[in-house]
């Protein structure tokens, strides 16, 4: 392992100060009291909330969405749907699950409409031409190799790129994702399997994986 | 023989099956190749998150108020309803004969001419319910005249059905005109086109924009 900066897979360099694991911002303690008072209509308590999801959903919506426009639009409709259904929420669960089920929601019901005609996301299929013209997900200071691996995962076909993302980032159980995508746990695992598959593969071949086979970690590569 | 990597991925998130547990454990390939596994993980995680663009929150707000608002619009439309209602029964009761004769001698006229509004109206609500005009992202500004012209619409719908009588009179035409005014500039806030030809028609929708 070289010195300094830590290398992470795919070549990533990882920022010290900027980094912050995106699955956890759902899961901030809330105040009952906030609820209760969104639940009254109160703008400024349901403001209170927006400032405080708004990152994790349309962040979720950003990893699940091709474009800008589709995740601010599953921004406000998921919010718009807390609005609507806050009053439904027993405290049951954590706030935070129950919002980011919304959100996936959103953006899921998004991709099929986007697909529509099939009514199903696109699992396989990788469309080169739709990538094109894609802006970076985030801002470029911390390194190109992040930039790297948000294009990679732009990438992946629709449901793919979902499946990766809910189950390695969010936690999502396999069997959770079969819900979701109404389909079966064997559907998430192939699509989990696929999406690993294909990350190392392009970010390998641009040379970001070279810090791994140095360690010899190229075995499951060359085994496939 | 080395495990597929579902097998692996099963393993690196505490599921693998025994089988597998035991050939990983003496197998350096395999351990390597959970490591990377994991890593990669690390690596999706550690992505930043993505701010989100500071409009939408206004947009978020709009929509939340209209929203909170809509029973409270009720109640006032139903009192503006009856308000509007009274005044013209203040209004038919001051100039009575008068507007008793130019019912008589435009009764046809106005029948025909709230056909034809009635008639503009359904073709501008066809338009907007098709969902073609619609734009995905709305910028405050839209959201906020959207609102405000369904809210009227609702106001004025509130009026017609509280009309009196079966035959439509000056003030339904007058109603109806209103709703088609409103109609048409919902229409065009949401990016659709309507011109004006004797009668209120919406066109080039599909195209949704404006030429």
């Amino acid at each position: 392992m070289r010195a300094g900066i830590p290398l992470r897979p795919f070549g990533v360099r990882v920022h010290p100060v900027k980094v912050m694991r995106t699955g956890v911002g759902f899961f901030a303690e809330i105040d009952d009291r906030l609820v209760a008072r969104v639940k009254k209509g109160d703008v400024d308590a349901f403001e209170d909330l927006y400032r405080e999801f708004s990152g994790p959903v349309y962040t979720l919506a950003r990893r699940l969405c091709r474009s800008r426009e589709e995740a601010e639009e599953v921004l406000q409709e998921t919010f718009l749907e807390i609005a609507r259904s806050i009053r439904a929420f027993r405290g049951d669960g954590a706030l935070g699950a129950w919002i980011r089920r919304i959100s996936v929601s959103k953006a899921l019901t998004l991709l099929r409409r986007r697909k529509s005609g099939t009514g199903k996301l696109e699992a396989v299929v990788y469309d080169p031409d739709a990538v094109i013209g894609m802006e970076p997900v985030a801002e470029v200071d911390v390194g190109w190799q992040r930039v790297d691996l948000e294009r990679a995962l732009e990438r992946l076909p629709d449901a793919t790129r979902a499946v990766v993302w809910l189950h390695d980032v969010e936690g999502f159980t396999h069997a959770e994702i079969a819900e979701v995508f109404g389909q079966s746990a064997s559907f998430s695992k192939s699509q989990l399997s696929r999406a690993h598959t294909r990350l190392r593969s392009w970010l390998g071949g641009q040379g970001g994986i070279e810090n791994a086979s140095e360690s010899g970690r190229t075995a499951g590569v060359a085994r496939r | 023989m080395h495990p597929n990597l579902d097998e692996l991925l099963a393993l690196r998130d505490g599921d693998g099956s025994a089988g597998v547990r035991c050939h990983v454990e003496g197998c350096e390939l395999c351990r390597a190749e959970i490591e990377e596994l994991r890593m990669a993980r690390e690596a999706l995680c550690a992505l930043p998150q993505c701010p989100p663009p500071e409009v939408s929150w206004e947009v978020i707000r709009h929509r939340f108020v209209a929203r909170r608002r809509k029973p409270i619009d009720v109640r006032l439309g139903v009192a503006a309803a009856v308000l509007l209602a009274l005044s013209t029964a203040a209004i038919i009761g001051r100039l009575g004969p008068r507007i008793g004769t130019l019912e008589s001698v435009s009764g046809d006229d106005t029948k025909e001419a709230v056909e034809q509004l009635s008639s503009a109206s359904r073709e501008l609500e066809l338009v907007l319910r098709d969902g073609s005009l619609q734009s995905p992202v709305l910028s405050p500004r839209q959201a906020a005249m959207i609102v405000e012209l369904e809210d009227r619409i609702a106001l004025i719908d509130l009026a017609i059905a509280q009309s009196p009588g079966t035959e439509p009179d000056v003030r339904a035409v007058a109603l109806w005109s209103d709703r088609v005014e409103l109609l048409d500039a919902l229409v065009t806030a949401r990016g659709g086109e309507v011109r004006t030809d004797g009668v209120v028609r919406a066109s080039n929708r599909k195209q949704g924009g404006r030429q």
